[in-house]
């Protein structure tokens, strides 16, 4: 945890340059060229709502880049899933982009670094209310998806799927 | 240009490209499949007809998310099913009369019915009867005088091969109420066939040399 | 146990393995069980019988069904098809200018490039209120006028549906709702995630790997309980 705060400060210093090449974290050394790839990353959160009502198609075009993990079976349980919305995030290294969901729940992202093929986010969510749900580090390569389930809604339960990449 | 005997999913694929020759060649190729179904389903012609058009409307609306992760004719029945199912229970509140397991039968009170194939056997041999208009006529009122949730899980299992669980899915009830209801439904089926039937097998008739029969009195009420 | 309660356990699991929901162990039992049972292989003889009675007895009916009716269908589909097209076009994304002129321009040819007279007809197009064959109304001496008063009157749809107003909205059902401009993203070759550290508000939640063609995806579960004073609705 320690590394990740120590890259944030020594990076947006502008000391990245100089002293980038010397740092490896978990892997992903950071040379000046890649360093400036990783200060920006486009995110985006698309929430799903999974329901008990029976629809066909179950999965609409639109999911379809969810497609399979919406059909494993730790979702047999719904029988349709209905595109929520999808909201984009714009990070920028160090600062936190907030934003609340039609859902009420409202998602933070940091980007805490990366190079051109990965990245590094702090992802925090909160409820309606504004009470924590989530509070999370993770690195993903770019385009990855990462899935935080279980939101609260009246007709089912709301699914997120968060994908980031280095811009 | 795509051949009538391409596979299911290139004609998919060609179709969802606007390829009208191509949905043509699907609907050809399951039309008949699908009126079998929706007659089993609503056994009334105008009514599966309809169904027919409607499924095939459906399944070009819809052409778009479908994925070839199943088959296409998986896709497709599940499509006809939900249309039959909705439409009973529309029609359901029209409906005066309810063929509700009219012949219910009680599995306490009576011995498992005759083996169907021993009554059969007396008619002709399996291979043949299938070709007896008759016996379709017999099976067709069979098929009228069970209700409308038995009616369904025969055809849905026997006709469409949907698993259990894709049963529950349609009819919106547990794993356990399909095999109940397909236990209860099959059932009766053996017991109106065995009846409907017996009354065919030449030993118990005079002239039924080549198992003719005097059709039933029965009047199939249409709804 | 009464009899008839094996009788009918007996009857399901038959039923189940006729139907192809055993697994290989259940399978293998049951048929040691037929083999011993001939009552039970009578029974499933007559299971079969009934299958092929109810397929062959539809299949027969949808056999006396005439062509000619099909074929019916097929006309009624094609329409509809046709019409959901018609509606698609001019309801769905907004389309260009010269997307919403070109049924009018189909009958007559003209070349796109002669800007002079197709600036002319936009001029006409846009300020028309009716349908193309209305056009002789505002501006007269446009030859062009006249091609689409040729035009067959179900093309006339699609103008028709518009005023003057730039962008027809009809579209009310967009399936995505698009306040913002969605991102595109590439296909993921991976998503595996190190989660490096996580905290769950108050309840507790995990996380969870799904099996993939190309990996696992992280699925990270919460628990949001419903919270009593906030809630209108009871469960």
């Amino acid at each position: 945890m320690t590394k990740t705060r120590q890259t944030n400060r020594l990076l947006s210093t502008g000391l990245a340059l100089v002293i980038a090449p010397a740092l490896a974290f978990g892997g992903t050394a950071l040379t000046p060229a890649i360093a400036d790839a990783a200060d920006k990353a486009d995110c985006q959160v698309t929430s799903v709502l999974a329901s008990k009502e029976k629809k066909d198609p179950r999965i609409p075009k639109e999911l379809n880049f969810l497609k399979e993990q919406l059909e494993n079976d730790r979702f047999a349980a719904y029988n349709s899933f209905k595109l929520l919305e999808r909201k984009p995030f714009k990070l920028t290294k160090g600062k936190t982009s907030k934003g609340k969901m039609k859902s009420g729940h409202e998602f933070g992202f940091t980007l805490l670094g990366g190079d051109d093929k990965r990245v590094k986010i702090h992802a925090s969510l909160l409820s309606k209310s504004g009470k924590k749900l989530l509070d999370t580090d993770y690195g993903i390569e770019n385009n990855g998806i990462m899935i935080v389930g279980g939101g609260k809604h009246p007709d089912g339960k709301i699914i997120f799927a968060i994908q980031c990449k280095s811009v | 240009m795509v051949s009538q005997d391409a596979d299911d999913l290139i004609l998919v694929d060609a179709a969802k490209k606007g390829d009208r020759r191509a949905f043509r060649f699907l609907v050809q190729r399951y039309q008949r499949k699908v009126y079998a179904v929706a007659y089993g389903f609503l056994r009334n012609r105008e009514d599966a007809l309809d169904v027919v058009q409607e499924s095939f409307i459906k399944v070009h609306r819809y052409l778009d998310r479908f994925e070839g992760n199943s088959s296409f004719y998986t896709w497709l029945y599940r499509i006809v099913a939900n249309l039959c199912i909705d439409n009973l229970r529309r029609n359901k509140r029209h409906r005066d009369v309810e063929f509700d397991d009219a012949l219910r039968h009680d599995a306490d009170a009576e011995a498992p019915p005759t083996p169907l194939t021993n009554t059969l056997q007396g008619i002709g041999d399996p291979g043949e009867m299938l070709r007896r208009k008759e016996i379709m006529a017999a099976f067709t009122d069979c098929l009228q005088h069970l209700s409308d949730k038995h009616r369904a899980v025969i055809v849905m299992r026997e006709v469409q091969g949907m698993s259990y669980e894709e049963m529950a899915k349609a009819m919106e009830c547990s794993k356990g109420t399909i095999m109940s209801r397909l236990f209860h439904a099959r059932r009766n089926m053996q017991k109106l066939l065995t009846e409907r039937l017996g009354s065919m097998v030449p030993s118990k008739k005079d002239d039924a040399a080549d198992g003719e029969a005097v059709p039933s009195t029965q009047e199939a009420v249409m709804p | 146990m009464s009899d008839t309660d094996t009788t009918d356990q007996k009857y399901l699991d038959l039923q189940a393995y006729f139907d192809g929901e055993m697994d290989a162990a259940e399978r293998e039992r049951f048929e040691a069980e037929l083999e011993r049972d001939t009552e039970l292989r009578s029974e499933l003889d007559d299971i079969g019988v009934m299958r092929e009675l109810v397929v062959g007895g539809l299949e027969s009916e949808a056999k006396d069904v005439p062509q000619a009716r099909f074929e019916q269908i097929w006309d009624e589909i094609d329409a509809t098809i046709d019409r959901d097209a018609r509606l698609q076009e001019s309801a769905g994304t907004r389309p260009s200018i010269w997307a919403r002129i070109m049924p009018w321009l189909r009958p007559a040819a003209l070349p796109m490039a002669a800007t002079a007279a197709a600036a002319a007809f936009v001029v006409v197009v846009v300020n028309s209120t009716g349908d193309p064959s209305n056009t002789e109304a505002p501006v007269a001496s446009n030859e062009p006028v006249q091609a689409p008063a040729q035009e067959p009157a179900p093309s006339a749809e699609p103008p028709s549906q518009e005023e003057a107003e730039p962008a027809p909205k009809l579209a009310v059902n967009n399936p995505a709702p698009a306040d913002e401009e969605p991102v595109d993203f590439d296909v993921p070759d991976s998503n595996e995630a190190e989660v490096e550290r996580i905290e769950f508000g108050g309840h507790s939640g995990h996380i969870e790997q799904l099996e993939g063609s190309r990996g696992t995806t992280t699925v990270i579960w919460i628990e949001e309980d419903d919270e009593p004073v906030d809630s209108e609705r009871s469960l």
